[in-house]
């Protein structure tokens, strides 16, 4: 059976494994509660991390339209 | 104004023409729908506002140069973010914040004993609660990794970029890759894990 270690390096790298050791990693962390946790932390930071940065919020709103402001100018400036 | 519907249409032959040709409304338009996405990712790779501001400008400046190369295998949307990726390179220079990400190999293996096992087991889920009142607790962490780290960890999670894409970006071979998500995803989980145990506010949790 794949040490913690190893699982916690193969998991958190996605190093591409054969089918069996895929299924050798799920019957592991089934039936390894600290195994199961280092799983789902790295899943919450993934599911966090997207939400930070894939979030279209009125926070950065102003800057960006600052932004295709000053694109949409350079480009009529580049055309005529 | 960046809705799905504007993006699909530049799935269309005639958008893509008139994109191709620099009509001034077609661009706009394009423009107009991925500025922000761009902005956004630009700040995901660990650029500040005002590098991303730069960063982005110059973009749309080089987008404008080349897209009369966009050959249309692809959705457009790729050529941006291969541009963003390009130009991103040629901005950053690696931070020197490496030695602290880097020692997490061996934070990593002291968690474990000789036969391999949980020595310092992760703490339970309850006490890795991530919402959105902690965000800042990860954008901390974030700015520790280095920025090859950083931008590995940030096309894989947040972009969801297959690995060989992720490779070309960062000329890096598949392990070499591997090794740096093993380093970011380690050294996040470390961080936040520390930062969340050294605020042991009581919240309800009822």
């Amino acid at each position: 059976m794949i040490s913690c270690k190893d699982l916690a390096r193969v998991v958190s790298s996605q190093t591409k494994v054969g089918f069996f050791k895929q299924l050798e990693i799920k019957l592991h962390v089934m039936m390894c509660v600290h195994c199961a946790k280092y799983v789902d932390h790295l899943k919450k930071i993934g599911t966090e991390s997207r939400k930070l940065f894939r979030k279209d919020g009125p926070e950065n709103d102003a800057c960006v339209e600052e932004i295709k402001r000053e694109v949409i100018k350079k480009l009529n400036e580049h055309s005529e | 104004m960046a809705n799905p519907t504007a993006k699909a249409e530049f799935h269309s032959e005639a958008e893509l023409k008139r994109i191709k040709a620099k009509d001034i409304e077609a661009m706009t338009r394009l423009v107009n729908t991925y500025t922000h996405e761009l902005f956004n990712a630009s700040l995901g790779l660990g650029f500040s506002e005002t590098d991303s501001r730069d960063l982005v400008q110059n973009v749309w400046l080089t987008i404008f140069e080349k897209i009369q190369n966009f050959e249309g295998r692809s959705h457009i949307r790729s050529f941006l973010f291969g541009i963003l990726y390009r130009k991103a390179k040629e901005h950053r220079r690696e931070n020197s914040k490496a030695s602290a990400s880097e020692q997490i190999e061996q934070l990593v293996d002291s968690r474990f004993d000789e036969k391999g096992h949980w020595h310092k087991p992760p703490v339970n889920p309850e006490e890795f609660a991530l919402g959105a009142e902690k965000a800042f607790v990860i954008k901390h962490c974030l700015e520790g990794l280095n920025t090859s780290q950083r931008t590995a960890f940030y096309l894989k999670e947040v972009q969801g970029e297959d690995s060989h894409r992720i490779c070309e970006v960062l000329e890096v071979s598949i392990s070499n890759l591997g090794v740096l998500l093993y380093r970011a995803r380690n050294f996040l989980r470390e961080c936040i894990e520390s930062k969340l145990e050294a605020k042991p506010e009581q919240e309800s949790r009822k």
